[in-house]
């Protein structure tokens, strides 16, 4: 099939107005997000057991640099029978009635962030569709498996197209998901953020936003507070990842290995 | 130009002092700033603001206290941050019930704050409220485990009233959540060497010396910590002068060798070839120790040799009657 | 126990203070070194030797001490005294300062422990609170036993008025960078303050141990009362 060449025109007004239309629609809605949000109540319990069980994962991975009997005492800390900090999660409430006595600020707050997406998104990928559609924008300069072929040439039914050739829609989306760096670059451009929260905003929003996509909608929410993991089966876990560590102490032999590398050194 | 070369090297001397505390210097350098360029330091005008109203707390400087105070307002108002340097004022001055209303305020409205918690801590110091103050700490620590902050804070405290044995612990975490800090690593090796473990002790000290063989703590730490375990054995020249009233007799060491090896006390070059496994594994540890030893007398020697002045000579006397 | 009287010389006295100046948010200990006037007569703390501003532990102590018996041996004088300034300003002996002081009465009959009591610093007044004993018997000695003099106490304040207090170096400098001389040759008052600066003389003017540097344009102010900062009341005060 001969190649299609695109006319120039369509690089300047259709995918580079896209593109900077795109940056700039996420970049506001970051914004938008900071003035709309309300304070986030942090449950306190959540925050300890969180933190107990990093300490738990520490203690697995730097085991070796404590003496044995450090380790020891801090193993049985967690893991001994019935009165080891392991032995004993928190109650987690059922996830069903977690839902139905969910604070209603908290679920205010979801449910505006949720529409500031669905909103905005949806609203970008529409004005896209009804200016620029049926439009080819791009070609993808490697060679591409035919399954690529739904992905990149959204709003373009034609069978026969090649691969390569990407639609307008399928660039909107494109730019969507890979806009997290360049917004975080542009948002960071006064300077480091001034408050820890925006900090932790622009973390938070880096995750959820691929996995939204704008048309996922409310019903995927990670590591929102309110989800609660079973903290029984974290905890069993953590246990028995615990349990079959071994200690072998990384010091065991340092003093050998001290003087073989001074000798060494010397002997340069 | 000249300006902007002294605005770079005060700037420069402020954020090295920044994290010590030196709050006379830190008054002394930001206060020329704040009094010359302030209006040239942009967004770090705000982070020097609090240092150098912090150190004024320290200091007791009134004016500028309440000039930082006002400037940071202007900007910050009513933000928890800003209300929590109210508090340390209130602190500084001696106010510590208005402090406390004020942070238990904050801790209604954010209860995760965490700062603002170890506020707390800081005012039962201040009003020298020492065990109310490890209580808290403790109670501190069962919620937030893994603040490194609070847990060598902890440890400072149990060391200053000689706990030692709790102190070490505090340390043990230090050491297991960041182990490549040398700060810990010795202070560890040191509470160690305090409470009896001598070999543990120098393990920690080689560690420490595997990160950084220049440095003069874990060299004389191993000393130490040899001499306590082989005494005789490994120092040609006893330097029972160089230690006054040693807690334990050299030969009272941890080490199962009983058999008082014919290794010569005296020599350090004889190594006895024992036919039972028992005493040529304690002979090869001493025969580790020695070489260790010799090792880090010359590695100290080498840092003494370059430096002058008196002090280094009587160091190298010193080292001289130990063997180097 | 004869009732032996204590003076101390400039050079001493400056390190003291210049060291719990230059670290007035912790706790600062050092071992004094002098002689005694035979049996029973005043001893003459000759020297100081700051030890340390972070946490102590036995193991600096006794590198630090063995290397100081050595400088004395040479000096021909004693390690014979300790002194201590508290974080917070007290002027009790805590359970550090006993088991340090209990060492050195090992060691010398005539050992005494000094607490600095920050408050007595910007008025000028001897500033050392004195203790002596033996083993765990530790019990205050009259101020008037303790000479400290004026002329002795005024150079020791040039140090602080003339902010050359922040070359001190004690044992924890040292150790972090061996360079650094924990004898400190330049804190003997042979060495006059020579430095030229307009405010020099403006400085001498005021009065002893008030600072400069860091108020110009500020104008006079009240002082600052109350506080949790022990001795930093002393560098406090120097600061109008």
């Amino acid at each position: 099939m001969e190649p299609i060449t695109l006319d120039e025109n369509i690089c300047y007004y259709v995918l580079i107005p896209i593109f900077i239309v795109c940056i700039m629609v996420s970049f506001l809605r970051q914004k938008i997000l900071v003035v709309l949000k309300s304070d986030t109540k942090v449950d306190l319990k959540e925050v300890k057991n969180s933190q107990l069980l990093t300490r738990a994962k520490v203690l697995r991975v730097n085991a070796d640099f404590l003496p044995e009997k450090a380790f020891r005492s801090r193993k049985a800390f967690f893991n001994k029978k019935d009165t080891g900090a392991f032995w004993n999660p928190p109650d987690t409430p059922n996830p069903l009635q977690a839902m139905a006595t969910q604070d209603p600020t908290q679920v205010m707050g979801m449910l505006k962030s949720q529409m500031a997406f669905v909103i905005l998104n949806g609203g970008l990928a529409y004005w896209v569709h009804f200016l620029f559609s049926g439009f080819l924008v791009a070609k993808a300069p490697f060679p591409l498996t035919y399954k690529f072929k739904f992905m990149l040439q959204r709003g373009v039914d034609l069978s026969s197209l090649d691969v390569t050739y990407v639609s307008s829609l399928s660039w909107y989306f494109f730019i969507l998901f890979a806009s997290g760096g360049i917004v975080s670059l542009l948002l960071n451009l006064r300077g480091a953020p001034q408050h820890e929260q925006e900090a932790q905003d622009i973390q938070a929003m880096d995750m959820i936003n691929p996995m939204m996509g704008g048309m996922a909608g409310p019903t995927a929410m990670p590591g929102m507070p309110g989800s609660q993991p079973d903290l029984k089966k974290v905890y069993q876990q953590e246990r028995d990842n615990l349990d079959i560590v071994s200690h072998d102490f990384a010091l065991a032999t340092v003093e050998q290995r001290l003087v073989q590398k001074w000798t060494k050194q010397k002997q340069h | 130009m000249d300006e902007a070369g002294t605005q770079m090297t005060l700037l420069r001397k402020l954020k090295e002092r920044m994290s010590t505390r030196r709050p006379d210097e830190i008054l002394r350098y930001g206060s020329q700033l704040l009094r010359r360029y302030s209006n040239r330091l942009h967004d770090e005008l705000y982070t020097i603001l609090e240092h150098v109203l912090l150190a004024a707390c320290d200091m007791g400087h009134r004016q500028w206290i309440d000039y930082c105070m006002s400037a940071l307002r202007s900007k910050f108002a009513g933000s928890i941050r800003l209300r929590r340097l109210e508090g340390m004022v209130k602190e500084a001055q001696g106010d510590y019930q208005g402090a406390k209303q004020i942070y238990q305020k904050i801790l209604e409205e954010k209860p995760e704050d965490m700062l603002t918690r170890k506020r707390f801590i800081a005012l039962y110091k201040g009003q020298r409220r020492m065990a109310e103050c490890v209580d808290y700490l403790n109670k501190y620590l069962e919620e937030f485990v893994t603040d490194t902050e609070a847990w060598h804070e902890l440890g400072e405290i149990y060391i200053s009233d000689n706990c030692l044995s709790k102190a070490t612990f505090c340390f043990e975490e230090l050491v297991m959540y960041d182990h490549r800090n040398p700060y810990y690593v010795i202070t560890y090796a040191e509470l160690l060497y305090a409470t009896g473990e001598y070999e543990l002790s120098r393990k920690y000290y080689c560690f420490a010396l595997e990160m950084d063989d220049r440095n003069t703590r874990a060299l004389w730490g191993i000393l130490l910590a040899n001499e306590q375990l082989h005494g005789s054995k490994v120092f040609p020249i006893a330097s029972s002068a160089a230690s006054p009233a040693t807690d334990k007799p050299p030969t009272s060491s941890k080490r199962k060798d009983g058999h008082g090896s014919s290794s010569a006390a005296n020599s350090p070059a004889t190594q006895s070839v024992t036919p039972s496994t028992t005493q040529s594994s304690s002979t090869r540890e001493e025969h580790t120790a020695r070489v260790l030893t010799k090792m880090a007398l010359a590695k100290l020697k080498e840092v003494y040799v370059r430096v002058k002045g008196g002090h280094a000579q009587s160091t190298l006397a010193v080292l001289q009657d130990m063997g180097a | 126990m004869p009732e032996r009287s204590y003076r101390f010389s400039s050079a001493a006295y400056s390190k003291i203070l210049s060291h719990a100046s230059k670290y007035s948010c912790s706790t600062v200990g050092g071992v004094l070194v002098g002689r005694s006037e035979g049996k029973g007569g005043e001893v003459t703390y000759t020297d100081a030797f700051p030890l340390f501003h972070t946490s102590i532990l036995p193991p600096l102590l006794k590198v630090a001490f063995s290397l100081i018996e050595q400088y004395c041996k040479q000096e021909g004088v004693t390690l014979c005294g300790y002194y201590q300034a508290n974080a917070d300003a007290t002027t009790t002996m805590n359970v550090v300062s006993k088991a340090i002081a209990d060492r050195l009465t090992a060691n010398c009959n005539f050992a005494a422990v000094f607490m600095l009591d920050a408050e007595k610093v910007p008025e000028g007044q001897p500033a050392l609170k004195c203790y002596a004993g033996s083993r765990g018997d530790w019990s205050s000695v009259s101020a008037s036993r303790v000479h400290i003099g004026e002329d002795v106490i005024d150079s020791a304040g040039e140090y602080i008025s003339s902010e050359r207090y922040v070359d001190i170096v004690d044992f924890d400098n040292h150790f972090e960078c061996p360079e650094l001389d924990w004898t400190n040759p330049e804190f003997t008052p042979t060495t006059t303050a020579t430095t030229a600066d307009e405010g020099e003389s403006a400085r001498r003017r005021r009065p002893r141990g008030s600072r400069e540097g860091v108020t110009e344009g500020m104008g006079e102010g009240g002082q600052e009362g109350g506080g949790n900062d022990g001795h930093s009341d002393s560098t406090r005060a120097l600061v109008d």
